[in-house]
C-alpha cells in the first residue's frame, strides 16, 4: 500500500496523466513511479518469464522501474518530446509527472516493441 | 631450466587462441602468452560483424579490379571457416550467417557497388545487387534514401566475448597452456629456437612462476601491440594503433535482420540474438600516449563519435530512433597502409612468425589456420604473399 504525507502539506493542484490507458492523479513535481506507488500500482512491467516487476532502488540504478513514454507535444519538462519516436524508453522514478503524459508498461515481455 | 613448447604465441586474443588451437589439432605443444587477459583487447571489444565483401575502404581512389580479386579467396575460406566453426569448438558463439547488407543512397555509391560486386561474382562470392521493390522486401526496415544494396548471403555476426573464449577452451583442451598477466620481457635466438623472457605483472598463485620458456617457433599475434613487441629486434610491423567505439541499444523485438554496412560512410549495424542493437563502423576514439602502448593504454571516448555513429545509424535505419543507446566502449585495433593484415614470416629472424591487423574478426580465424599451416608445413595453404610482413621494406632489403 502506498501513501502521501498530508498533514503539514502544500500541495498544489493535482495534473493527470494516464498509465496503460487509465488515468492517474498526481501532484507536479512528483515522480512517475512515486505517483503510480501512491495509485497502489506495483507492476511497472514484466520480465523476459512473463513476472511482474516494479520499483527497487528508487534512484535510477536498477532499471526495475522501466516504462516506455509519450509526451504531448508542448510538455515541458520532458526532455525527449520528438515527434518521431512516439515511445520512450525511461526509468519511471527519474521522469516527472506532467499533465497528459501517457505511461505505458510494455506489450512484449522484457523487451521494446518498435511496431507497437 | 626452462620449459620446452613446440610453439610460443604472444597475444591471448581471438587469432593467438585459434592458433593454439589448430597448432594444439597438429600435435604442436602450445603456451600462450598475454600481458592482459584471455581476450582483453579487440577481439572482445568490436561488434562482432562477419563482412565478406570487399570493404569500402578497399575502394578509395578507384583501387583496379586486379587488385580487388585478390581479396576475394580468404574471404571465401573464411566463410567456409565460420560454418564449421561451430562444430569444431562445440561451444556457443552466437553465430548467425543470415546475409549483409553493404547500403547506397547516391548514383556514385551505387556506382561504386556495381563495379564491387562485379569484382565479387567472378570471384565466387555470393554477392548480388538488390534495388527497388526487392530491396523493400528483403529489408523494410531501411531507409526510402537508401535505393539500392549488395546483398551476401553469407554474412552475419559472432559474440566476440564467446568466440575468443571458445578457442581458449578448445585450445586447452587439447593441452595448451595458457599464460595471463604474463608480459613479453625479451625473446633470445638460441640455436634450437627461442627463449622468451617473461615479466609477471600479477602474482601467480601457486608453484613460483618460471621466468622463462624455450620454442621452436614463436607466433606474434598480439594485434595492435605487434609492433613493440618486434620493434627491440629491429622488426618494423607495419601497423598503426587505432582506438574506435562501438555502441549498444536497449533490447528490442527483432527489427534488423541482416548486418548492414554503408559503402560511403562509417556505419555497421546488426540486432544480436538477446535484441540489443549493436552499432558500429570505425568511428573513432582517442588514443592517448607515447610510441608504446604498454599494457593499459588511455583511450578516452568521444561523445560526438556517439552521436554521430547512432544518427548515422538512424539515417539508415529510421526505427532505431526509437531506442536508447545503454553503453558505448572503446577498443584498440590496428590498421595498415594498404588495409590488409601482417602474416607470415619473419625473414630476419627465423622460427618468427606473426598474425596480425586488419579483419581480425571476421578473418582471424582464417589467419590462424592459414599461419599454423605456414609454421607446421613450411607452406600456407593459400597464397599469403599480399600479407608479408617486409612487403612495405624497399626490396633490396628483403633476404630470401
Amino acid at each position: 500500500m502506498g501513501f502521501r504525507v498530508t498533514s503539514g502539506t502544500f500541495r498544489p493542484d493535482q495534473v493527470s496523466f494516464t498509465f496503460d490507458g487509465v488515468a492517474i492523479e498526481a501532484y507536479p513535481a512528483e515522480t512517475v513511479a512515486a505517483a503510480l506507488i501512491a495509485n497502489d500500482v506495483r507492476g511497472f512491467r514484466r520480465d523476459r518469464s512473463g513476472r511482474l516487476r516494479g520499483p527497487y532502488c528508487n534512484m535510477g540504478t536498477c532499471f526495475e522501474c522501466v516504462v516506455e513514454v509519450r509526451a504531448p507535444a508542448r510538455a515541458s519538462g520532458v526532455p525527449f518530446c520528438d515527434p518521431h519516436v512516439p515511445w520512450r524508453t525511461v526509468r519511471a522514478c527519474l521522469l516527472r509527472v506532467e499533465a497528459g503524459l501517457e505511461v505505458r508498461s510494455r506489450k512484449a515481455p522484457g523487451i521494446k516493441d518498435l511496431s507497437a | 631450466m626452462s620449459a620446452r613448447y613446440d610453439v610460443a604465441i604472444i597475444g591471448a586474443g581471438l587469432v593467438g587462441c585459434a592458433a593454439a588451437f589448430e597448432l594444439g589439432l597438429r600435435g604442436r605443444r602450445v603456451a600462450v602468452l598475454d600481458q592482459g587477459e584471455v581476450n582483453r583487447g579487440a577481439s572482445g571489444r568490436n561488434a562482432g560483424s562477419l563482412h565478406f565483401q570487399i570493404e569500402p575502404r578497399m575502394l578509395e581512389g578507384g583501387a583496379d579490379p586486379q587488385r580487388l580479386a585478390q581479396l576475394i579467396p580468404v574471404n571465401l575460406r573464411a566463410i567456409e571457416d565460420w560454418r564449421e566453426l561451430p562444430g569444431r569448438l562445440r561451444r556457443e558463439i552466437e553465430l548467425v550467417m543470415h546475409g549483409g547488407l553493404m547500403v547506397a543512397e547516391t548514383a556514385g555509391e551505387r556506382e561504386l557497388l556495381v563495379r564491387k560486386s562485379e569484382v565479387e561474382t567472378r570471384g565466387g562470392l555470393p554477392v548480388r545487387l538488390v534495388e527497388g521493390e526487392e530491396l523493400s522486401r528483403v529489408a523494410p526496415y531501411l531507409a526510402e534514401r537508401v535505393r539500392c544494396a549488395s546483398y551476401c548471403t553469407a554474412e552475419g555476426h559472432a559474440n566476440p566475448r564467446l568466440v575468443t573464449p571458445a578457442f581458449a577452451a578448445a585450445a586447452r583442451h587439447l593441452g595448451g597452456e595458457i599464460m595471463t598477466g604474463a608480459r613479453v620481457g625479451g625473446l633470445e635466438g638460441r640455436p634450437e629456437g627461442w627463449r622468451i623472457h617473461i615479466e609477471w605483472l600479477r602474482q601467480q598463485s601457486g608453484t613460483a612462476a618460471a621466468s622463462s620458456l624455450d620454442a621452436e617457433a614463436v607466433l606474434v599475434a598480439a594485434g595492435a601491440w605487434s609492433p613493440e613487441i618486434l620493434a627491440p629486434y629491429g622488426v618494423r610491423v607495419p601497423l598503426v594503433p587505432v582506438a574506435l567505439s562501438m555502441n549498444v541499444t536497449e533490447r528490442c523485438a527483432p527489427v534488423v535482420h541482416h548486418l548492414v554496412q554503408h559503402v560511403g560512410r562509417r556505419l555497421s549495424v546488426k540486432q544480436v540474438e538477446a535484441g540489443n542493437v549493436l552499432i558500429g563502423g570505425g568511428w573513432p576514439a582517442s588514443l592517448f600516449g607515447s610510441e608504446t602502448l604498454g599494457p593499459n593504454p588511455e583511450v578516452w571516448l568521444r561523445e560526438d563519435s556517439m552521436i554521430g555513429n547512432a544518427a548515422m545509424a538512424i539515417h539508415v535505419v529510421p526505427v532505431l530512433a526509437g531506442l536508447n543507446l545503454i553503453r558505448t566502449w572503446s577498443g584498440i585495433a590496428s590498421v595498415s597502409v594498404d588495409h590488409l593484415p601482417v602474416l607470415g614470416a619473419i625473414a630476419s629472424m627465423p622460427g618468427v612468425f606473426i598474425a596480425a591487423g586488419e579483419s581480425s574478426f571476421t578473418l582471424g580465424p582464417t589467419y590462424a589456420r592459414l599461419v599454423s599451416e605456414l609454421i607446421c608445413l613450411g607452406q600456407a595453404s593459400m597464397p599469403i604473399g599480399l600479407y608479408r610482413p617486409d612487403r612495405f621494406e624497399p626490396a633490396a632489403d628483403r633476404s630470401a
